[in-house]
């Protein structure tokens, strides 16, 4: 355990310098950022020109999904766009050879090994726009309600991950797979409104099918304090069940790996 | 023994893809595959502190066999054991021991300075400080690297860049080196220096190196013994001396006359193997070299002789060509 922080550690500090040398890089991504949240939140408020709540949701309550969107969507450019992204590019080049023969969990190293430190602005300004949406509604979520917001939070990060690492893993048999990257984008881009605003069976598929709901909706709905507790243990049962499958297909593909050269 | 390979086997099934579109079509519902069998049944033992040396075309199984060892594949049959573990179960402690280059890869951070990938590969593996320290001051004064390591690796030119790789992968002190074509793309000069710190490090620490190369001066310059290996199948298993003398049972005599002879002259000292003007090269018998070299001396106006082995390559492709089992 405190081998890998230390990995942690001297990987993210290699990250760092990498991308300093790019400083334009850092504010042109703070604008853009800036740019795509207000053009978001002024698009959804169109919306609600001329009603006060739609399925339920009011316009600050929306923006805190909107603003869960925005978390998630961070650590997507954050920590999986630079790692498990690159996965059809480590079975191409050959770089999986060399992960593979390090003496360090090789999941640990395809998941971790990157991290795009300027997207890190993403998450803080969601968290921003949470915390803006909750002062204008006038809401004060509990301390019970703020650590079930952490633990659904993490629950959703996880399940971004694992459906990730499920696909990213089919790269092994099917060695070019960049298109997975856009599929769970588009999992995310769906996040972005609560589920309720898609109809019938588009709302059914997002929570069951495609675990949209639990990735944005239910976190925001714990922080407005309106979540039934039930859907809180679905959740992190959830997250704990793809997680073991990612992990057990990941090590099950290794076994049937046949590297890029032969 | 550091290395013992018995009757390893290892077979990839690979698509079968005609050309054309309607067959591309048809391939993308009903795919047929093809099982091909990259190594057969293939066993040798190397001990601990040789250098060997493999040998064989493309696609003769080279690479599969390193990575079968470097526990990259699991065989489909035999077994492989390197200091005493089976490589594809990749335990901590056998690849803490291993390291593997391969020529085409990089494992470098592009856009950093090298010591940066020394320093992640000093905390993947491990390595006490003082110990790091130590090794590197090592590497460094052996492969000259002082100054390229504050020097991003994308500005470093391929030469530099390899060096840079091999010390890498060996600031852990592995004990087995797989080396897949660790010269490739390299000039003579960088290909010499890389050979020459191979050999050194060879000799000073009595590590297991198996090498694979497509440069015939890698294999002589380092390793005695070689393993020819072709379709799969290993050929030869031995000194690479003794391979020269039962695949070459001659040696090549090579004369500057001072002026023209009949050709009929030379044929009777031995098989004309060049004539270019006044340089003439004769073919002779092994055993018979100092009897026809007197016979040249005394009956030819030769201004210059030499006495050559053949060159390896042609030995290599000759093994190859006749495909006899030389083991």
């Amino acid at each position: 355990m405190h081998a890998y922080l230390r990995l942690l550690t001297i990987f993210y500090r290699n990250a760092i310098i990498n991308e300093l040398e790019y400083r334009l890089n850092l504010w042109s991504r703070l604008l853009l950022s800036l740019f795509w949240l207000g053009w978001s939140a002024v698009g959804v408020s169109v919306f609600y020109v001329h009603v006060d709540r739609i399925a339920g949701w009011s316009y600050y309550e929306l923006l805190v999904v909107l603003g869960m969107f925005v978390i998630t969507n961070g650590f997507r450019q954050l920590v999986l766009e630079p790692n498990l992204s690159q996965m059809t590019e480590y079975v191409r080049m050959g770089t999986l050879d060399y992960i593979l023969t390090k003496p360090v969990n090789s999941q640990f190293m395809v998941s971790l090994r990157n991290l795009n430190i300027f997207s890190l602005n993403e998450p803080l300004l969601g968290a921003g726009l949470i915390g803006y949406s909750l002062w204008h509604l006038r809401h004060l979520p509990s301390p019970a309600a703020f650590a079930l917001f952490g633990l659904l939070t993490i629950a959703a990060l996880l399940v971004l991950y694992s459906l990730n690492l499920l696909l990213q893993t089919l790269t092994f048999w099917l060695v070019n797979l960049e298109n997975a990257d856009a599929l769970v984008g588009s999992v995310v881009e769906a996040g972005r409104l609560p589920v309720a605003f898609y109809g019938g069976w588009v709302r059914w598929a997002l929570t069951a099918f495609i675990p949209v709901a639990f990735v944005t909706t239910f976190p925001a709905e714990a922080l407005l304090g309106r979540l039934d507790g039930r859907i809180a243990v679905v959740a992190v049962v959830l997250a704990a069940l793809l997680l073991l499958a990612a992990t057990t297909f990941w090590n099950v593909a290794l076994r049937s790996y046949t590297s890029a050269s032969s | 023994m550091a290395i013992s390979v018995q009757q390893l086997t290892k077979s990839y099934r690979v698509h079968h893809k005609e050309a054309g579109l309607r067959s591309s079509l048809r391939n993308l519902f009903a795919r047929r595959y093809e099982l091909v069998e990259a190594v057969k049944q293939v066993s040798f033992e190397v001990a601990q502190g040789e250098i060997v040396g493999f040998l064989g075309p493309n696609g003769a199984g080279k690479t599969t066999t390193l990575k079968c060892l470097a526990g990259l594949l699991h065989p489909n049959a035999g077994s492989a054991e390197v200091l005493g573990f089976t490589p594809h179960n990749r335990e901590r402690a056998f690849l803490k021991q291993i390291t593997l280059v391969m020529g085409q890869r990089n494992q470098l951070l592009w856009d950093l300075p090298a010591m940066e990938t020394f320093l992640v590969n000093q905390a993947i593996y491990g390595v006490p400080e003082r110990e790091f320290r130590a090794t590197l001051q090592e590497l460094v004064a052996l492969l000259g690297l002082e100054p390229l390591l504050t020097k991003q690796v994308r500005k470093l030119s391929l030469g530099e860049r390899m060096k840079c790789e091999l010390a890498a992968s060996l600031l852990h002190r592995p004990r087995v080196l797989f080396l897949d074509e660790p010269t490739l793309g390299l000039d003579v000069t960088a290909q010499a220096a890389i050979r020459d710190f191979l050999r050194a490090y060879n000799q000073q620490y009595a590590v297991t190196v198996l090498l694979t190369s497509h440069y015939m001066a890698d294999v002589t310059a380092l390793a005695k013994r070689v393993l020819v290996i072709d379709h799969g199948e290993l050929k030869y298993d031995g000194d690479l001396h003794a391979l020269v003398e039962q695949t070459a049972p001659y040696k090549l005599l090579r004369l500057t006359l001072q002026q023209p002879v009949d050709s009929a002259d030379l044929t009777r000292l031995g098989e004309i193997e060049s004539l270019n003007g006044l340089e003439v090269t004769l073919r002779v018998p092994r055993d018979a070299t100092k009897l026809v070299m007197a016979q040249v001396l005394a009956s030819l106006p030769v201004e210059d002789v030499m006495i050559e082995e053949p060159p390896i390559e042609q030995i290599i492709r000759d093994v190859f060509q006749h495909g006899a089992s030389y083991a």
